[in-house]
């Protein structure tokens, strides 16, 4: 049974303007599983809406269409989606300002305990600590006094509270040196191993998702483009937006310098939604099709789907 | 031609807790024509090393030896009005966050008018030049843009008219502090091509101040990599990333994900933490954390050793 499934879900969101009738779509028609013990990477340009993703699933932004099914179990009201935050935990983007700054690192650690009312077996912040690598002395402490890196094991420790199936990674390195990178990614990947978890993790580093991910999906404006194993996509990437995606990214070898750019201009507006394939305006191999006909999402090869008419 | 040097450079930072030596030693040169990169972690001086070569590092900060010298003349004692008609006209700067780069209560246009206070000539020519150089950085409507406010522009937008704002004067040396940070990947792309674009025909130095491999590697000919407010190696881009030998620059090059051909597997890490700059250590500041660690490396300071011409590397390990 898989651990995460979504289907269909669709996010609208009110326009501005107390007498606006007008609904933005910034969601829709997603699918997605996540297996048990599997790392599934969501990528795309900031707006693709991979965070309003992220915070459907908890039940932290309403959702609009779809469902949701965790552990074989519908998720409609806000009672279920309670329950759920307690199997399901998140890590969120900035690390430092996801933590009270009035509460000390071990409050911080204790608190899922008070808000699920869950019993706090005795020692358990100390064992939390101790798991994401910290000294028990930083209990103590308040957050302005950690270091970025730091800020981020609390984050991972806060995460693990209540011993949860799956982790939700908002940005999980973002403003860290490739250094401490390094380190919150084999954190994450030794305590995967250990307590079987499950990962959605969210980034625009490419390498990152390469490196951590089972699974990848690609976002693009509200939708997914392309979704299928990590080797694969990479290797032969099935939709224009995700080879250009991986041609963009630049690489730590002066010897692979790109002649020409893969991409130009920016991810239009949701507000401006273009015709046909949302794409076509961005896609190098644009034809006649693109401008008219929405493409579906089809699976181009077992388990690799994409959302392009000419691939 | 070096048009500017950074010589013995030292500064500290004035804090409750005693002083924080952020630069120690600095030295560095940027010719004419070539693509400077400064590469290191936060906390390493890089940011600072950029802000003290146009002499405006913060309140705090007291430069306490060394010289920066912009075409032989060192800019740190020069009269203030002196420096002031040095900035943005001979040295340009691009800052990391191009929404606080710009004022946001006036049009683009209007800022860019008044960034040209110190040339000669008409508003309305002033204002032909701004739109010029918006359409030259790749702004598609630029009459449009002109009339436009900071926050009316996405993020990509908005880096490209801080280029434009900086290019506006045609300065010999052009500095950019992380140009790409605030960007998404495809954005980072195309600034990285429009800078390359922009080299071609562009004859002075431009410094690029980032901690990101991959745009170093894409953008620059030579490398400065620092550690702990020094220079740790200096080198050819192809030699830094291709034979690195400095343990300090082979362990951050090897930490990056990107590096790797697969996924999967435990990446490499440095291990230990940056020493405290208020005590530095008499020895090599990287000594703590090395895997080619020597007793002598505590207690000396390593000289700097030149592996070639143009390599060097500040290391006891290092032989020529």
């Amino acid at each position: 049974m898989s651990l995460l499934t979504v289907q269909d879900l669709g996010v609208d969101l009110p326009m501005a303007g107390m007498f606006s009738q007008g609904r933005l779509n910034i969601l829709s028609g997603i699918d997605l599983t996540l297996q048990p013990g599997e790392t599934l990477g969501l990528v795309g340009e900031s707006g693709s809406g991979k965070t309003t993703l992220a915070r459907a699933v908890l039940g932290l932004q309403k959702i609009s269409s779809g469902t949701l099914t965790f552990c074989g179990r519908p998720l409609k009201d806000n009672h279920d989606f309670r329950d759920i935050r307690r199997d399901a935990a998140m890590m969120f983007q900035d690390a430092v300002a996801s933590l009270s700054p009035r509460m000390t690192v071990g409050q911080l650690i204790a608190e899922p305990f008070v808000i699920h009312r869950v019993s706090r077996p005795s020692g358990k912040v100390a064992d939390l600590l101790a798991q994401v690598g910290l000294p028990p002395d930083i209990a103590g402490r308040y957050p302005h006094e950690l270091s970025g890196g730091q800020a981020r094991r609390v984050g991972v420790a806060r995460a693990l509270a209540l011993t949860p199936k799956l982790v939700i990674a908002d940005e999980p390195t973002a403003g860290l040196d490739v250094s401490v990178q390094a380190e919150i990614l084999n954190l994450m990947n030794d305590l995967k191993a250990k307590l079987n978890l499950s990962y959605l993790i969210i980034s625009h580093n490419l390498a990152l998702v390469r490196h951590v991910a089972d699974r990848i999906a690609v976002m693009y404006l509200g939708r997914l483009v392309e979704t299928g194993p990590t080797t694969q996509v990479f290797a032969a990437p099935r939709h224009p937006y995700t080879a250009s995606l991986l041609a963009a990214d630049p690489k730590p070898d002066p010897r692979q310098r790109r002649a020409d750019l893969a991409i130009k201009g920016e991810i239009p507006s949701i507000l401006r939604r273009p015709l046909g394939c949302e794409f076509h305006t961005r896609c190098p191999m644009a034809q006649g099709q693109c401008l008219t006909k929405v493409p579906q999402l089809t699976e181009k090869q077992p388990g690799h789907w994409a959302r392009c008419h000419l691939t | 031609m070096t048009l500017l040097a950074v010589d013995n450079l030292s500064l500290q930072y004035r804090t409750p807790a005693g002083p924080v030596q952020a630069l120690r030693g600095v030295s560095i040169q940027a010719h004419a024509g070539e693509v400077l990169g400064i590469m290191g972690e936060s906390g390493c001086g890089k940011s600072t090393l950029a802000a003290a070569i146009i002499n405006l590092p913060g309140a705090n900060a007291q430069v306490t030896g060394g010289e920066v010298r912009y075409r032989g003349r060192d800019i740190l004692t020069l009269p203030a009005d002196q420096q002031r008609a040095l900035r943005g006209r001979h040295i340009g700067m691009i800052f990391q966050d191009p929404m606080t780069a710009f004022n946001p209560v006036l049009t683009i246009g209007a800022q860019l008018v008044d960034f040209q206070h110190h040339l000669p000539g008409s508003t309305t020519s002033k204002r032909a030049n701004a739109q010029s150089m918006l359409t030259r950085v790749g702004i598609p409507d630029a009459a449009m843009c002109l009339r436009r406010y900071p926050h009316e522009l996405s993020g990509g937008m908005r880096q490209r008219a801080a280029i434009a704002a900086a290019l506006l004067l045609q300065p010999d040396v052009l500095i950019a502090d992380e140009p790409t940070t605030a960007l998404d990947v495809t954005m980072e792309a195309q600034i990285i091509h429009l800078l390359r674009a922009l080299q071609a025909d562009f004859r002075g130095a431009i410094i690029i101040v980032t901690h990101h491999l991959g745009v170093i590697a894409e953008l620059c000919d030579r490398v400065v990599v620092m550690y702990a407010g020094q220079v740790v190696e200096e080198g050819l881009v192809d030699d830094i990333y291709h034979a690195p030998r400095h343990p300090y620059t082979a362990a951050l090059l090897a930490c990056d994900p990107a590096k790797l051909n697969a996924g999967g597997g435990r990446l490499p890490t440095i291990g230990g933490r940056l020493p405290d700059l208020m005590h530095p250590g008499p020895g090599c500041s990287f000594a703590p954390r090395c895997g080619q660690v020597r007793d002598l490396c505590h207690k000396t300071p390593p000289p700097r050793v030149a592996v070639s011409g143009t390599h060097s590397a500040s290391c006891h390990a290092v032989t020529t």
